[in-house]
């Protein structure tokens, strides 16, 4: 399972943790980060964590 | 013909149009010599001079090296494709030709050009995918008012549940 972590930018530059979907397939979880980085690029941040370790494994702002 | 690379290099930098190579030219000129062996190299000379020194020989070199090389040119002038990691390795790779073919300050020009124009590359493709990005984003503002609603709003909260409900797949 593969979870998209999108956290809010706020205007005093904090950051709050809002959404979680989750999703089977990676390539799915990619494509909603991409499209969410995409349309509010400088008002979210948005990692995708896989659930079996734990760990962020894809950032879209930092694919070139 | 003795040390032709390094001679036609030399040409190159001297030449001011080498500034106005674009950087498909630029990157096809770096993986050439790169990929080619001594033999492909005075190849690819001999079939540069019979286009005149002219810029746009190096468009026709990729053509012409395409079932020699052995590789897609089609992949190595995909935007997608990861090119600064690529131009790395290649510019390490060569770099030992030019050891034996290149006096050492030629080859600290060319090095500094080379570092320039990857540079430029790297901003003009950043350039490129925000521009691609911002069409992107316009399409889908038209293409979903409700969404377009939101951000107007600024209510990123459902402007994020219209994206996740469609999964990404509408008019993105």
């Amino acid at each position: 399972m593969f979870k998209v972590v999108v956290y809010e930018i706020k205007p005093d530059k904090t950051e709050e943790l809002v959404r979680e979907p989750q999703y089977d397939k990676f390539e799915k979880a990619q494509k909603v980060a991409d499209d969410i980085f995409t349309l509010l690029r400088d008002k979210v941040i948005v990692n995708i964590i896989d659930l079996d370790t734990n760990e962020i494994i894809y950032n879209p702002s930092e694919v070139k | 013909m003795s040390k032709p690379w390094g001679q036609l290099h030399h040409t190159f930098i001297l030449d001011s149009n080498f500034r106005d190579l674009s950087d498909k030219d630029i990157r096809a000129w770096i993986f050439l010599r790169a990929l080619a062996t001594r033999s492909q190299r005075e190849g690819y000379i001999e079939q540069y001079k019979d286009h005149g020194y002219k810029i746009e020989t190096l468009a026709d070199l990729i053509s012409f090296t395409k079932e020699d090389l052995e590789i897609s040119i089609n992949q190595l002038i995909n935007p997608q494709y990861d090119i600064l990691e690529q131009l790395e390795n290649n510019v390490l790779h060569f770099k030992h030709w030019d050891e034996e073919e290149i006096p050492q300050i030629e080859r600290e020009k060319k090095y500094a050009e080379i570092k320039k124009r990857r540079e430029h590359a790297k901003r003009k493709s950043e350039l490129a995918k925000s521009i691609h990005d911002a069409s992107t984003t316009v399409d889908y503002l038209d293409h979903n008012p409700e969404f377009a609603k939101y951000v107007r709003e600024d209510d990123i909260k459902k402007a994020l549940d219209y994206i996740i409900k469609n999964n990404g797949e509408n008019n993105v």
